[in-house]
């Protein structure tokens, strides 16, 4: 269903993506995981198209591009089929929590008043933040805005959400409400490209896990494969650095939720 | 465009470079001691003093400086010669050199600008800054001297060089009282002649210059002076 | 002095103030108009063009504004009746004054429109784009709004300036406020200088008040979802 081929990507002389081939089946989560400066976010907006690759062929559905001639139509054609949720959340300041859900339905879906304000109400339950329509991104948590912004992208009803380390700008207690959040995401069925350093949750959620290096990917394969029988040396090295790291505690989405209303910013 | 004319105006413009970049400096250098003194009266405990220096501010940065500067120009004789009658001075307050009046009247005013400058300078030390440095054992007076005035003052200098090309341009309206600075110079040289436009954009290029001399030489000390915080180079 | 001679100089002084505040409302609706396309400008793809605009921005910040008024004055008739043959020397002098104002406002103005358009971060525009926004959607919905947001401070700032900096005009005879004063002053040698200009600019003060108070309030209105502490800059 999304479909990479030999991407290519450089940065003045500096190549940061070299070669990369990407599967991915419809509603399967793909986590990218590698060191940092490694090409993880590089990937993501390549998808995107937020950044043309030098070449290579991104295919999802029945779309099919080969960079980089690339139209301008061509990139809104492969945006509207994705949407990206971004490490620091990217919420329009200038919107509200609700406008930030609808006016992207409204411009990119061309969706009628009364129906975008429903999917948006929608959304909004499914990551628990029905009841801040009316604030601003500034008067929230960042897990909170995290957790705007993933209803935003559910909103547009993608083919393909794209997470880059959408928890690592937030304390572990923060980070579990995103988490959950993905979690919904994966159960409404949508394919989910993730680059994270929370080896639990990538293993938990995970139908591919894709360990990269230096702008190319070294091994992939199932969690079970990669997090317990790693072939490469480098992924061993890599995930070693991981074997101490908390476990994390699966809470309970609504108890979770339910308590972190009271602290509503007003 | 008589190209002659242009040339001997611009080059006759550059002899009163140096005292309109004299004079910008003195104006500077006063009210920056002016506008600490401000800064310590906003700070006072008293609110009488933090009335007037609110007022003060209010009344030098809500009145243009072109008005500042007449009022100064037709009150300082009468004040002088109040002062002089009493002390039997005998100064000749009916040929008091203008420069006075451009003197005090810019200083007061550029005082109320430079006040905030400083303020928000000191402000802009973090505290933990000081607090890291009381953590060490230094005493309030290490913690002053040693952190937050170096700190305080890398942040002012870049905005008070700022202001110091802002008064040059500023002290172009001191031709109202006959003191001469660069634009009064281009008036003078087309006084004599009427080739207004040549002498105008022969000042208006040395002004130019200046500023892109003064702006290109200021940059690169704020470079130098910002050179220990994180790089913003892409 | 008496009382009657103050509210006589009061009197005389207000006859200029309709025009001081009219030539205010032009300057800045013109100044900022240009300033719109200029910001556009500078932030197109057009090398030639940023590189024109560069060196305007780069030329009136450099110059005093009543340099820029005489270059107007005595240049512009010349310039155009050099090239297009029309004379202009029976036009209104407050005709030079605007065009004067709107250049150097047009090009003080993108000073503060640009960096703030460069603010509002690459990443609010990345989350646009990465929805399938066009880039001219991104702008309208979620940059300019931004861009305006951050900018309303140092664009209060400018009008104050203005304000300030219209008192220059009266060196070309214009009956303006300060242009009234002069008047007062140079017919009338019974009048006092000091206090005539001093009264001028307690009406200045007066208007800058009223002025700074209206755009607090406004300030307050369109801060709710700007977590940027606004700074008041420096008047010029
Ligand atoms: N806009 C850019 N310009 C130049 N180099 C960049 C840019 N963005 C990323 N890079 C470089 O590309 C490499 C990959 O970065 P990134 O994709 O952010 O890695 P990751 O997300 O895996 O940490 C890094 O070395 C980074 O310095
Ligand atoms: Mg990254």
């Amino acid at each position: 269903m999304l479909k990479l081929r030999n991407i290519h990507k450089q940065y003045s002389d500096r190549t940061v993506l070299n070669g990369i081939d990407l599967d991915a089946k419809k509603g399967e989560v793909v986590t990218l995981i590698g060191p940092s400066g490694t090409g993880k976010t590089t990937l993501l907006r390549t998808i995107n198209l937020l950044e043309v690759p030098l070449e290579g062929k991104i295919e999802i559905d029945d779309l099919s591009l080969e960079a980089p001639n690339l139209s301008k139509n061509d990139k809104l054609a492969l945006r509207r089929k994705t949407a990206m949720v971004f490490q620091q959340y990217n919420l329009f300041k200038n919107e509200t929590v609700f406008q930030n859900v609808v006016q992207p339905q409204l411009l990119v879906k061309k969706r009628s008043k009364i129906e975008a304000h429903q999917i948006a109400i929608e959304a909004l339950k499914q990551v628990g933040m029905q009841d801040y329509l009316k604030s601003y991104p500034s008067q929230l948590s960042g897990g909170q805005q995290q957790r705007v912004s993933i209803a935003r992208a559910l909103a547009l009803n993608p083919e393909v959400i794209l997470f880059d380390e959408p928890t690592s700008a937030l304390d572990p207690e923060l980070s579990q409400e995103v988490l959950t959040a993905i979690r919904k995401v994966k159960q409404a069925g949508i394919t989910i490209i993730l680059a994270t350093h929370e080896m639990r949750f990538a293993e938990e959620i995970s139908d591919q896990v894709v360990f990269m290096e230096k702008g190319i990917i070294v091994e992939n394969g199932t969690p079970e494969q990669i997090f317990h029988h790693p072939q490469k040396q480098r992924t061993q090295a890599f995930l070693k650095h991981y074997v101490q790291l908390p476990s994390i505690k699966t809470v309970d989405a609504s108890s979770r939720f339910s308590s972190i209303k009271k602290i509503k910013v007003v | 465009m008589n190209q002659k004319i242009f040339l001997s105006d611009f080059w006759n413009i550059w002899t009163v470079v140096p005292q309109t970049l004299f004079l910008s400096l003195l104006i500077l250098l006063l009210s920056i001691i002016l506008g600490t003194g401000l800064t310590l009266l906003r700070q006072s405990q008293n609110r009488l003093t933090r009335i007037i220096y609110r007022i003060y501010i209010s009344y030098f940065r809500g009145v243009p400086l072109l008005i500042h500067l007449l009022v100064f120009y037709y009150a300082l004789p009468p004040i002088v010669k109040l002062f002089s009658d009493h002390l039997n001075l005998h100064v000749d307050t009916l040929h008091l050199n203008p420069i006075y009046a451009v003197l005090i009247s810019y200083t007061l005013y550029a005082a109320s600008f430079l006040s905030e400058i400083i303020r928000s300078s000191f402000k802009s030390v973090g505290k933990d800054q000081l607090e890291a440095a009381a953590a060490l054992g230094y005493t309030k007076y290490q913690q002053f001297f040693a952190i937050k005035l170096p700190q305080a003052l890398t942040d002012a200098i870049p905005k008070i060089l700022n202001y110091y090309t802002l008064l040059i341009r500023q002290l172009s309206l001191a031709f109202l009282v006959s003191v001469v600075d660069i634009f009064a110079k281009s008036k003078l040289e087309s006084a004599d002649n009427f080739y207004y436009i040549e002498s105008f954009l022969a000042a208006a290029l040395v002004y130019w210059i200046l500023c892109i001399a003064l702006t290109l030489l200021f940059s690169n000390y704020e470079k130098y002076l910002r050179r220990f915080e994180r790089s913003n180079a892409a | 002095m008496t009382f009657s001679v103050v509210l006589n100089t009061f009197v005389q002084l207000f006859k200029g103030v309709p025009v001081t505040l009219t030539f205010i409302i032009f300057a800045w609706i013109l100044g900022s108009s240009l300033s719109i396309l200029v910001t556009a400008g500078r932030l197109s793809q057009h090398q030639w063009l940023r590189a024109i605009l560069t060196v305007y921005v780069s030329f009136i910040r450099s110059v005093p504004i009543v340099l820029q008024l005489f270059l107007v004055y005595y240049g512009l008739p010349l310039v155009v009746k050099l090239s297009l043959g029309i004379d202009l020397s029976s036009v209104s002098k407050m005709l030079f004054c605007v065009i004067t104002f709107t250049l150097y406002y047009g090009a003080y103005l993108s000073e503060i429109l640009r960096p703030s358009y460069l603010t509002v971060s690459a990443e609010q525009r990345d989350a646009a784009l990465s929805m399938g926004y066009t880039p001219l959607q991104a702008d309208i919905h979620v940059l300019i709004p931004q861009t305006l947001s951050i900018a309303i401070p140092g664009l209060g700032n400018e009008i104050i300036n203005l304000v300030h900096q219209s008192s220059i005009l009266f060196v070309l005879g214009t009956v303006d406020l300060m242009g009234q004063a002069d008047t007062i002053v140079s017919n009338d040698y019974t009048s006092s200088p000091l206090l005539t200009y001093f009264c001028a600019g307690l009406i200045y003060w007066a208007i800058v008040i009223i002025l700074n108070l209206v755009l607090s309030f406004l300030e307050v209105r369109i801060d709710k979802f700007r977590d940027l502490p606004s700074e008041r800059s420096l008047i010029r």
